[in-house]
Parts: C-alpha cells; structure tokens; sequence
C-alpha cells in the first residue's frame, strides 16, 4: 500500500451518513474488499481537496462505542489504533455526528478524540436538527471540542467542500481531553457529563418538547397493537407487490427468451449443438433469469424499508419477539435480509455484540425462505391448488411457506441458545431510531443494481454450466431409439436417478425428481429448469406456458402401478423439503467465514438436510393416512 | 446427425465441467486486496 498518501478514517455512530458521505467524497473511485482475516467489509477510497492534495479514504463500519465486542466495534478500533495487519494507522479521523441526536453522537465522538489523533468533526444532518427546532453553534461546539467542526448535509451534498478544506494541511492538532483523566469505569459517566456540558452552550433546544413528525408516526407505528397491525400490513403489501409488479417485466423476459429459441430453430439443423442451445442454454438459464424481476423488486423494498428509517422500527418492535427465541431485535435484520439471501443475511450479523447469539443467527437465518426457492415454489404451489393459479388460498399457502420457515427457525434458536448458555457479559440491544427521512433513491438503486449483477452472474456461469452438465446427463449416452422414456433411462441422469430413488421414495418421490433434488443442491433455481428437461416437458414460447405444461405432465404422471406420482401429499413433502434444506453451497462458504468455524458450517449443512429429509418424511407418511 | 454439432456440444460440456472443477477448486480467503490493483492480494 503506497504510504505517500496519507489516509483518512470516516468513523461514527451508524446512521450518522458515513456511507453517504463517503460516496460524496469519493464518487465512483473506490474499492470494496475485506479487513486481513475477517469478513468485515472495508471500503475505501480516494479524492482531492481544493488544494489538490490526494487523501485516501477508509469508511470504518458504524459503532456505538468502540469498547464493545462485535466484529464490527473491534475492526473499528483496531484501525484507528493502527493494529490492522496491512492497514496503515489514519493520519486523522472524520467523526460523523448526527445534529439531530447530537447527546449520543458526541460520546462516540468523545471517545474518538481521546484516542488522542487529530479529528474533525462532520456535523451531518443539520437540516433535520433545524426542523427540529435544535439551534447549532458550530464555532462554539469546536470551542469545546477543542477540534474542527464543519456543518453539513450529506445527502445533498452541501457542506463537502468545506469538509475537504477543513481537511488541509497542516492537519488540526491533537486536543486535550482533560475528560479522560480517572479509572475506566468512570470514564463513560465522565463523557455522558461532558456531553451535556457541552450541548448546554452549543446546541439550544426548543423550550418545551415539540413533538416531530417521526415522533407522531413513531406514536402509532411502535404502537404494541397499531404497530404490529402496521407492521404486518406492509410485509403483505411487500410480498403481494413482488409478485404482481413482477409479471410485467417477467413477460418482457419470457418473450425474448422465446424469440431467441425461435431463431435457433430456425438458423441451424438438427442436432445436438442445437438441442443444446434452445433446451440446455436458453430454455434452462432462461427459466432462472425470469425470476430476476422479482428478486429486483424484493431488494428494492428491503432498501427502500433501511433508508427511510422504518427498518430500524421494525428491530424495535421484535425485540419482545426475538427475544422469545433468545436473540435480541438485533438479529432482526439479518433475518429480514434472509428473506433475499441468506448470504447478506449471514454477513449482517456482523453488528451483533454476542457471539453465541451471533452464532445462532448464522445457523438459522437459512430457513427464512430466500428469493431462490420462489421459483421452486411458484411450479408446485398451483399443483396443490389443482393447477389454480393466483387467488386468496395460494397467498394463504405462500405466507404459511414463509411462517413454517421463520417459525421453525425462532423455536431452533431458542434451544441452540439454551444449550450454548449465558453470555458471560450481559449484553444490552441498542437502536437508534433515525428520523423518518424520504428515501435516498442513489442508496436504493445502487443496492438492487449490485444484487441484480451479481444474480445474473450467477446464472451467467454457475447456473449455465450446471445446465450445460444437465442437458449432458440425459442426452448422453445415447440410446439410438426416438422414444424420449427409453433415452432418458438409457442416459447417466436416468442411471443416477435409479441410485437415488431409494432415499427420495418415502417422500413419494421418484428417482427423477431425486437426481433434480441433488442439481439444486448447488443452486435451488435449478430445480425448475431440471424438472422440465427430466420429465421431458416440451419448451412452450414463454415459461409461463412451458411451467403450465410442466405442472400439466406432473398432474399426469403416474407410478408404474397407475397411481398418481405428484399427489398432495407428495407435493407437500417436496415443499417441506425445499423449505428446510441447505441447498446452497455458496451459503455454506459464507458460514463457514462469518462463524470462523467449517465444523460449523458442515454441522448446519449436516443438520438442515436431514431435518429437511425428516419433515418431508413426516409430512408425507401423515398427510397419506388422511388425504 | 450433424457430427459437428455433437462435437461441438460435447466441448461445450467439457468446458462447463472445467468451469465447475476450477470453481469448485479454487483456493478461497487468502490475503484480504489493499484495495489497489497491485497484485499484493495474488501473493
């Protein structure tokens, strides 16, 4: 790392507006990686000042305190102290402080100057502290700071240039902080004092409380009863929007998918190459890629929910809930982000300060049914319904599919947690609630656009090389007969699928279905396009016509004895399983990052895929006996 | 039949087996990049 540049670290409360204020600075010139031997993310970046002097930037991840235990607090200190392998100590810290809740922020702020480096202070938010009626002296908070403090709003820009003046050289000295003189213990209470102190002469607060906006939509959204009314209301608004706004775009997706298919046909002979590009390629990683819409549109409202300041309600209100299953309202949003991926979910956790909650956390947040399953689910709900599609009871069946998950998932902390124990340091949750802001559309849209990337990279190579190898498995080798039954069984896939059968068939299952149960094994998206090539359903011009005719063969498929193959019972059983399995080894690598611990990792691969095998089988031996 | 269509699919086949080994393979973790394209994350 070239030491001729010198570094700035942005550290603060998290909402203080680091991360928008870092993107201010920096724009398009930065860099995403990890700190050396944790997955804490460390972002950074570089810029000019007027003078145009080049500074590098490093954003450190949002802490209340740098004395707590969480990944995150700790990587925080380390940097500032300068104990990074590989990381140079900052020449000086930009210290973010929210105007609006400037009591709280300036302890952390406290706590960075004591470090005795040279700091500004990037007093954000001014313009909701002044809708507040909160009336600032920067000058004389500098005063008694005893560093420079700079006005701004980061979120529309204003006040960046002054902050990169105040960042001029010769760097501001390092202050006195006479405050940090006695024991430890007391040191927090010293600070809390100083605070008020300080806010007394620098910051002049309304006489009287006036209530704000949030504070009357906080009154009825932390509400024990509207709260939860207003809670529930807007998951059924999220999830019913997902699937409807979708359709449109969906269709955009399936027509060029059919056009293409088309083309093939038309452009090339008869022959494997050309099997291989319409059934392989475009049928198969079309199949995925039509669900991207809908993966979009469920990031889009995790992102709009975090940037208007509700995400941090939500927290709020299921702190009683979490805490039933033995977590804290911290573990709520690594569970909620599960509901996408259970990869960022699984990073999420970072933010939580016990390890054994943190821990149980990782190893649940796979049973929050992640966007992958939607397609699998998609194909077999309407088989329940008789081929229905749409209605009351197929959202009915959606939201239990979703309950079964997060249920099982909340009562298994509760027992994991009991069996790790007691944290030895009781650990106090703390949220800030922001205020309610209008979303900053930059956020959102940088957010689903990387999701959207990464999704289509994945169907761009994993998902399109293990369709490639599916195509292979029942084409090859060849059987020299027309009948499509006769080559499939002749074919590797037919062969894996007999080895298979016996562990799928007390799910009612056949070896089919068991050799598309192990493809989904590296991606679950591919259940769906496995299906269509195992069961030999002709590709229709959309994939909504070629899932009807999917839906349509299992509905007829029989067992050699004449018995219907995909019964309710069987279908039940098919969903329990995809409900709790580990199907995703990506998911498994982060796990094993996050915990530190491949025995951990392995054990909830282990123990989701057998409890999955067992569910199904319970669902299917009891639901036979009565239906 | 058109032979260089089946020779073409199955080097198709190969390749996204090679894909799959290589990616299945690769040695994950390693030293975290410094953010700058200097090759110290490849050591």
């Amino acid at each position: 790392m070239p030491a001729d540049i010198e570094t700035i670290a942005l550290a603060g409360n998290p909402n203080a507006g680091k991360t928008t204020l870092f993107n201010a600075l920096t724009g398009a010139n930065q860099q995403v990686g990890n700190y050396a031997g944790v997955t804490v993310e460390r972002k950074s970046g570089e810029f000019f000042t007027p003078h145009g002097r080049k500074l590098r930037v490093v954003d450190l991840p949002g802490c209340y305190s740098l004395d707590g235990g969480s990944p995150d607090q700790q990587i925080a200190r380390q940097v500032l102290l300068g104990e990074v392998e590989g990381e140079l100590k900052p020449d000086l810290v930009v210290c973010m402080v929210d105007s609006s809740n400037l009591e709280r922020h300036l302890v952390f702020a406290l706590e960075v100057i004591e470090l005795g480096m040279p700091v500004v202070i990037a007093l954000n938010m001014v313009d909701v502290a002044e809708q507040a009626g909160i009336r600032l002296d920067p000058a004389k908070l500098a005063e008694e700071l005893g560093v420079p403090v700079v006005p701004l709003q980061a979120n529309a820009a204003k006040g960046i240039v002054e902050l990169k003046q105040a960042l001029r050289h010769p760097f501001p000295a390092v202050p006195d902080s006479a405050w940090k003189q006695g024991p430890a213990e007391q040191l927090a209470e010293r600070r809390r004092s100083r605070v008020y102190q300080i806010c007394e002469v620098a910051a002049r607060r309304p006489d009287g409380h006036t209530s704000t906006v949030s504070d009357r939509l906080d009154r009825w959204l932390l509400h024990p009863v509207w709260g939860w009314v207003a809670f529930i209301g807007m998951m059924l608004l999220v999830f019913w929007s997902i699937f409807s706004f979708a359709e449109i775009p969906m269709g955009w997706i399936e027509s060029l998918q059919g056009l293409l298919a088309e083309k093939v046909t038309a452009s090339m002979p008869d022959g494997d190459l050309r099997g291989l590009l319409v059934d392989g390629i475009i049928g198969g990683v079309g199949s995925v890629v039509v669900f991207l819409p809908q993966i979009l549109l469920l990031f889009f409202f995790i992102g709009l929910l975090e940037s208007s300041g509700y995400m941090a309600r939500a927290a709020f209100l299921m702190d009683g809930l979490m805490g039933k299953a033995g977590l804290s309202g911290k573990a709520f949003l690594p569970l909620f982000s599960s509901y996408a991926c259970a990869i960022p979910g699984v990073m999420a956790t970072r933010t939580i300060d016990s390890a054994k909650e943190r821990l149980v956390t990782i190893f649940v947040a796979p049973w929050m049914s992640c966007s992958a399953r939607l397609p699998v689910y998609l194909v077999l709900v309407p088989l329940l319904l008789g081929g229905q599609i749409g209605g009351l009871l197929q959202a009915a069946i959606f939201l239990g599919i979703y309950a079964l998950g997060t249920v099982t998932a909340l009562v298994v902390a509760r027992l994991l947690r009991g069996k790790l124990g007691p944290d030895q340091v009781k650990q106090h949750f703390m949220l800030e609630l922001p205020p309610y802001r209008a979303p900053q559309w930059s956020y959102v849209f940088r957010h689903i656009a990387g999701r959207g990337w990464s999704f289509l990279q994945k169907a761009g190579t994993l998902i399109l090389a293990i369709n490639i190898l599916l195509w292979a498995a029942q084409t090859y080798p060849k059987s020299g007969s027309e009948d499509p039954a006769e080559q499939l069984a002749h074919s590797a896939m037919g062969r894996v699928g007999a080895v298979v059968e016996p562990l799928v068939s007390p799910l009612g299952l056949d070896g089919r279905t068991g050799t598309a149960i192990l493809t989904s094994f590296a991606a679950r998206e591919v259940f769906v396009s496995s299906m269509t090539q195992l069961f030999h359903v002709a590709e229709g011009e959309t994939d909504e016509e070629t899932w009807i005719a999917l839906r349509k063969q299992l509905a007829a498929e029989t067992w050699p004895d004449g018995r219907p193959m995909f019964t309710v019972p069987a279908v039940m059983a098919l969903l329990v399983f995809f409900i709790y399995a580990l199907q995703c080894l990506p998911t498994t690598a982060v796990v094993a990052r996050e915990s530190g611990s491949w025995k951990w990792a392995a054990g909830q691969f282990v123990f989701m895929s057998a409890f999955a095998w067992l569910a199904a089988f319970a669902v299917y031996q009891i639901s036979s006996i009565f239906l | 039949m058109n032979d260089w269509q089946t020779w073409a699919a199955i080097a198709a086949v190969i390749l996204a087996l090679l894909f799959l080994v290589s990616k299945a393979t690769r040695k994950k973790g390693g030293k975290p990049s410094c953010g700058h394209d200097c090759g110290c994350d490849k050591k």
